[in-house]
């Protein structure tokens, strides 16, 4: 019954980040399970090495797009791919659906 | 990057301990803050700081600033990047500075000397120059955390106009 759909999701997010970022790559291009951060321990493993400054304007631009809030503890876990952040996003979505009450409270 | 305590005047017992009224620093606590030292060091006084929110310091700009010998010998202006650098600087006393009632993180023994530094500098426009005279008033107001990446919102007025508008992006 979920109005959120995950592949809207990833799209949505795989556009959001060329966007922000002005990145020079076809949304469509980008893997849902690709690395998207810069890691040194899988250097050359392709993704689209992301770093820090970078990760913050995906948080804004998540923030502002889905009127969600991204705890600052979330770095590590699912900032990894568009699989790992849609799950992010589908989450903090569905917790505000289903807790409306909580939110104006 | 660690913490350090900035004393406050003294707050009326009255006063909630969650409301902390808005510090100033000389030039001294400034310099216990910033690791800086002339000719880099562009900002004189706090007027007001909310440790970690904003703050509103203080760079007067006075003809014999080095910086005035070649920009530019016959005009001289203020360079725009140390406007920026001014406002990181400013920027970074607010992120250093901790509450005065805050404890002392245990990490905070641990962590390097480090100040935040620049990492990017999504925005800024500069509307009008600054010149030797002018009391260069310094704001930033944090917008963002996210990790050691803070993103700030800051605007560097002179005359009372505005001279520089924009967003930094601090690391720490």
């Amino acid at each position: 019954m979920s109005s959120i759909e995950v592949t809207d999701v990833k799209s949505g997010l795989k556009q959001l980040i060329v966007d922000r970022l002005n990145l020079d790559v076809d949304p469509a291009s980008i893997g849902d399970e690709d690395p998207l951060f810069a890691n040194p321990e899988e250097a050359g493993q392709g993704g689209l090495a992301l770093d820090s400054v970078e990760a913050l304007e995906i948080v804004v631009g998540i923030e502002e797009r889905w009127g969600v809030v991204i705890q600052d503890d979330s770095m590590a876990n699912e900032f990894y791919s568009i699989e790992s952040l849609s799950g992010l996003v589908c989450r903090l979505l569905s917790e505000a659906e289903n807790a409306p009450e909580a939110l104006s409270a | 990057m660690p913490d350090v305590a900035v004393s406050a005047p003294a707050v009326p017992a009255s006063e909630p301990a969650v409301a902390e009224p808005p510090l100033r620093l000389d030039h001294q606590a400034v310099r216990r803050l910033l690791p800086h030292r002339y000719p880099m060091l562009l900002v004189d006084r706090v007027e007001s700081l909310e440790p970690g929110v904003a703050i509103e310091a203080i760079k007067c700009v006075s003809g014999n600033e080095p910086f005035f010998v070649g920009h530019f010998p016959d005009y001289p202006i203020m360079p725009g990047v140390l406007i920026v650098d001014a406002l990181a600087q400013a920027a970074g006393i607010m992120l250093r500075a901790r509450p005065v009632s805050a404890p002392v993180p245990v990490e905070a023994e641990a962590r390097p000397a480090r100040p935040g530094v620049l990492a990017a500098i999504p925005k800024m426009r500069f509307l009008r120059p600054v010149v030797p005279g002018d009391q260069v008033v310094l704001r930033a107001r944090l917008v963002r955390t996210f990790g050691s990446t803070h993103r700030v919102a800051v605007e560097a007025l002179a005359a009372g106009q505005r001279a520089a508008v924009g967003e930094l992006v601090l690391s720490s």
